[in-house]
């Protein structure tokens, strides 16, 4: 049974179709990697998950429960923080566990453990307001581990730290998988998914584009960085080239996809234009060539196929 | 009945911590007293049951408006704090979270109540019973009840525009500009049709300006009033039956609930 099952999932706000007819299923055990620019539906798709956004159209199953009072047992099986962390600013850390707590049906003992792991057991009768971004973070995952959830559901939970933070984040996020956590991440940091997730789904404009395993989304695509001294006269032969799927730019050069790994034929190929490359190297596809590709948040994007990525 | 306790226990956490909440009780405490003793208070009868006229005429003209104020500033910012939200996401039901909230205003009148009473309880002590008769005689009962009322229609009234508005500042200007515009339009109004003063009679703030009328309750303070009235050439004051404005003050208790509850039910948090 799946833990996550979204048919058809909608949200219509008056101005803008927010979520558009997302389709997702996350089984036990995956640390399952959302995706997608801002503004994409992201925190909207969790927000009706979690019962504070009511769909338009659609429907959603948590553990198998579709039905309202089924649901709000179901989601008693849930950890989650959504955006920013929410809290009391005038409270306590202690006591804002207090009071999740208390709607969990939690004791005072676990309080202190789920402050005790993610490190803030002695800031803990300190007020909420007088914490750093970090620590706040914090606070809001030792909220969402305070019912030892079966599902724990993270809405960008990086989002502001330092790298230490980011490190502290990501290990408190495995210590939860190797536990046997199913975990639903929403984050625009791609390497930090890559390192972390066995699944993903990246959405744009509220639409899934692609949904699948890492290793699927990434792709076995071949691409090399290409550079020369003029760009424009590269991107249009790199674009003529017969083998080449898709260019786009990068830091780094040029970046074209290649339908095979024959790199000195291309080299042969821009010569024969009249191109002599300063840089000419294969290139790792990573997760964020994959999700610029499927969102199209780069210029060049988007040529690559959808199909492609979809598992 | 798990649930209920959890209700509780959650909003007497968030309220008791919160220090808008003890300073509006402290100064409604303070203004409370001083109201009480420089009207002669409850000291002019100084003794039960006639102190009670003196106890609830500042209570029933002050609390209510400061109850509201106490009410929209502990539930329209949990909207900005997106503390609703993580409320509802920990596991309570939208509905929950509202009835959480309609639950704190039980505990919070019984504060508003209790303080005048201390103070006037205070103030009466050296000589308690004075009078004959029982501690508490109707009409001061009648007056009880309708300082309950008056405090439910406030503080439902508080309820619904936090669940409307979702900002304490917003919430407030609007509670007590309403009151005011309230006062102002249906005045000018009277003035071109005369007909339309029973209608505005049974309009929120126009129905609370009655029901804390101490003539409503103590027919000999309206015949002292209809007598200096009278001397000044003015029209004679006239009250309904008790029981129609406290029933038209329950049924806008009622109605505003019954809207937030809707608007807590049909809105996104």
């Amino acid at each position: 049974m799946p833990v996550i099952e979204t048919t058809e999932l909608t949200k219509r706000f008056p101005a803008v179709l927010a979520v558009d007819r997302v389709s997702l299923t996350v089984e036990q055990g995956q640390i399952f990697g959302f995706l997608g620019p801002n503004g994409s539906g992201k925190t909207t798709t969790i927000g009706m998950l979690m019962g504070i956004i009511k769909p338009t159209a659609g429907s959603f199953r948590l553990f198998g429960a579709g039905a309202p009072r089924e649901l709000l047992a179901a989601r008693a099986r849930v950890g989650a923080t959504l955006e920013t962390p929410n809290f009391y600013p005038y409270l306590s850390g202690r006591d804002n566990l207090r009071i999740a707590a208390a709607i969990k049906g939690i004791g005072k003992a676990r309080i202190e453990e789920c402050l005790d792991i993610v490190g803030l057991r002695g800031r803990g009768k300190h007020r909420f307001r007088t914490y750093s971004l970090g620590m706040k973070q914090r606070l809001a995952l030792a909220a969402t581990m305070l019912n030892d959830p079966e599902l724990i559901v993270l809405d960008e939970p990086a989002n502001g730290l330092d790298p230490k933070g980011m490190k502290e984040v990501r290990n408190i996020i495995r210590l939860l998988a190797d536990r046997g956590k199913t975990i639903f991440l929403s984050s625009h940091l791609l390497w930090e998914v890559e390192r972390t997730c066995t699944h993903v789904s990246i959405v744009r404009k509220g639409r899934v584009v692609g949904t699948g395993t890492v290793a699927e989304i990434v792709g076995g695509e071949i691409t090399a960085v290409v550079r020369a001294e003029d760009d424009d006269l590269l991107r249009a032969a790199l674009e003529a080239f017969p083998e080449a799927t898709s260019v786009r730019a990068s830091d780094d050069g040029l970046v074209v996809a290649l339908a095979s790994d024959d790199l000195a034929a291309l080299n042969r190929y821009l010569a024969g234009q009249g191109i002599y490359v300063s840089h000419l190297a294969r290139r790792h596809r990573s997760l964020e060539d994959a999700f610029m590709d499927l969102t199209g948040e780069d210029e060049g994007a988007g040529q690559a196929s959808l199909t492609e990525f979809a598992s | 009945m798990r649930l209920l306790g959890v209700l509780v226990r959650i909003e007497m956490l968030k309220a008791v911590k919160r220090p808008a909440c003890w300073v509006t009780l402290g100064v409604f405490t303070v203004f409370n007293a001083i109201a009480t003793l420089s009207s002669g208070g409850p000291s002019s009868q100084a003794s039960f049951p006639d102190a009670w006229r003196g106890i609830i005429e500042p209570a029933i003209n002050l609390g209510p408006v400061f109850l509201a104020a106490l009410m929209i500033l502990l539930f329209a910012p949990e909207f900005r704090w997106r503390t609703a939200r993580q409320n509802v996401i920990d596991g309570l039901s939208k509905e929950q979270f509202y009835w959480a909230k309609v639950l704190l205003l039980v505990p919070m009148m019984a504060v508003f109540i209790a303080i005048p009473t201390v103070i006037g309880v205070l103030e009466v002590a050296p000589n308690p019973r004075g009078g004959g008769g029982g501690l508490v005689e109707p009409m001061d009962f009648n007056y009880m009840l309708g300082f309950v009322v008056a405090l439910l229609l406030w503080g439902t009234a508080a309820l619904m525009i936090s669940a409307l508005v979702r900002a304490a500042g917003a919430g407030l200007g609007l509670l007590f500009l309403y009151f005011i515009c309230e006062q102002i339009v249906t005045q000018l109004l009277s003035i071109r049709w005369r007909a339309l003063e029973r209608f505005f009679d049974f309009l929120p703030a126009q129905l609370y300006q009655t029901i804390t009328n101490t003539g409503l309750y103590y027919p000999e303070v309206l015949a002292r009033t209809n007598a200096a009235r009278a001397e000044r050439g003015q029209d004679l004051l006239v009250y309904p039956d008790l029981w129609i404005p406290l029933v038209a003050a329950t049924a806008y208790v009622v109605l505003f609930l019954g809207l937030a509850y809707v608007n807590m039910r049909r809105r996104d948090l």
